[in-house]
């Protein structure tokens, strides 16, 4: 889906405010460490079990905050209305038990993460997998216009432009198809744009912009 | 069983938006005391993985593999071609998890990490991204006017320097490697890594010196 999240080369936007982060430093706020570190606990759980999570999944859960809570709540509590809307649709915990003085609740629904055997084998055995590529190193491929159907990992900023195949990285798990909980590996690429050829304002540059995409992304040009 | 029904979490997002208080650190409370009280999380789950990871993983991680790769010209070759096995090599990763692609930086190019889309960052193999990574100005912007932000970061390129900007669309991560800064000649692997800072691992900071750096 075109949502908001999309942001890649959108006009408009200030400065980088850079300048209070410290190398040594993680987290501005003691909640955001454990927002963090509750969806990475159950991240960990869910990992390789698409019945209930997938990662492309989450991404499109955040995806499908309010377009003004996207731009501008703070990240880590996006995370977490989206580890709750993620629960609360796999049926993990109730919204009324969410809220301020709500009665407690009934049943664990799950068992301790600590002691969930993650799928990660049958994982691993799927993106081993390494079929035949359909373009080859150098060769020039144009990037589809129509595909955001659902969650997609091809950036608007990319869609119909022709760029280069850099690298073939074996076959990975298709992110669109993830996002509905199914896995598909298919072949995966990196691709690199000429900044002239994505931005009006760049014709005399050399600079290029390089993204990773899926086979069922490009066709030749 | 999650439904995988977009319009459906939309409108979990719409009721949640509606009905928490708009405090993060209370929304965040909330939701840690009910999985707890709920038996989906121990209650030191949260404790135990902070302790874990800031333990274990951090920007001198990533420092220590390029100040190897500075002073050992086959390590600097393992992590150009496999950058994840560089880690594994100095115990730093368990290696699998995601594709690691280390981009060398060179008087003629310049390399820069963004996640238009996200905030996808290596964060098993060099920790938390800074705060600035996630900031929608850096997403929109590094793709477009990268050398207008890397001017925000104080780093000025002759216009034939290249900029190859890296967009981190696929599960697969990227790690800037910075040139060894001159008049380091002789100086140890760790004197080395200090140098290093987490900017230069994204291409936020150039030109290490000495005197900068995590330490």
């Amino acid at each position: 889906m075109d949502t908001v999240h999309d942001i890649g080369g959108r006009q408009g936007f200030g400065p980088v405010r850079w300048q209070n982060d410290h190398d040594e430093e993680t987290f501005h706020e003691e909640w955001q460490a454990r927002a963090w570190a509750m969806c990475m606990c159950m991240f960990a759980a869910w990992r390789g079990n698409p019945e209930v999570w997938t990662l492309d999944w989450f991404r499109h859960v955040r995806e499908r905050i309010d377009p003004i809570d996207y731009l501008t709540r703070n990240y880590y509590d996006q995370w977490v209305q989206s580890l709750a809307a993620t629960l609360i649709d796999n049926g993990t915990i109730r919204l009324e038990e969410l809220l301020p003085g709500s009665a407690t609740c009934e049943t664990p629904a799950m068992a301790d993460v600590s002691t969930q055997k993650s799928g990660r084998t049958a994982e691993k055995s799927l993106t081993d997998r390494n079929d035949e590529p359909a373009f080859s190193v150098g060769q020039k491929v144009r990037t589809k216009m129509s595909i955001a159907a659902f969650h997609t990992r091809l950036p608007a900023y990319v869609r119909g432009r022709v760029g280069v195949i850099e690298d073939h990285h074996g076959s990975q798990p298709l992110a669109d198809a993830s996002a509905r909980g199914v896995i598909k590996p298919e072949p995966l690429y990196t691709v690199a744009f000429e900044a002239a050829d994505l931005w009006p304002e760049a014709q005399a540059s050399q600079d290029r912009v390089f993204v990773d995409a899926w086979e069922s992304y490009l066709e030749p040009a | 069983m999650a439904s995988y029904d977009s319009d459906k979490v939309a409108h979990i997002h719409e009721e949640l938006h509606s009905h928490l208080p708009p405090e993060p650190a209370l929304r965040a409370k909330a939701l840690e005391s009910l999985l707890v009280e709920k038996g989906v999380l121990k209650t030191d789950a949260v404790d135990r993985w902070l302790d874990n990871f800031a333990e274990k993983i951090g920007p001198k991680n990533g420092a220590r593999v390029i100040a190897r790769s500075w002073v050992d010209p086959e390590f600097e070759g393992s992590l150009r071609n496999n950058a994840m096995q560089a880690f594994t090599a100095l115990g730093l990763a368990k290696g699998g998890g995601y594709g690691l692609k280390a981009v060398f930086n060179s008087d003629t190019v310049h390399n820069l990490v963004v996640c238009t889309l996200c905030s996808c960052y290596p964060l098993a193999l060099i920790g938390i991204p800074p705060s600035w990574y996630k900031l929608n100005e850096y997403r929109a912007r590094a793709v477009r006017d990268p050398r207008g932000v890397l001017q925000e970061f104080g780093v000025k390129l002759n216009e034939h320097v290249e900029v190859r900007v890296w967009d981190s669309t696929s599960e697969r991560r990227y790690i800037v490697v910075p040139q060894r800064p001159a008049g380091t000649e002789g100086w140890s692997e760790d004197r080395l890594a200090e140098l290093v800072t987490r900017n230069s691992m994204i291409g936020t900071h150039r030109d290490l010196r000495p005197g900068d750096g995590a330490a």
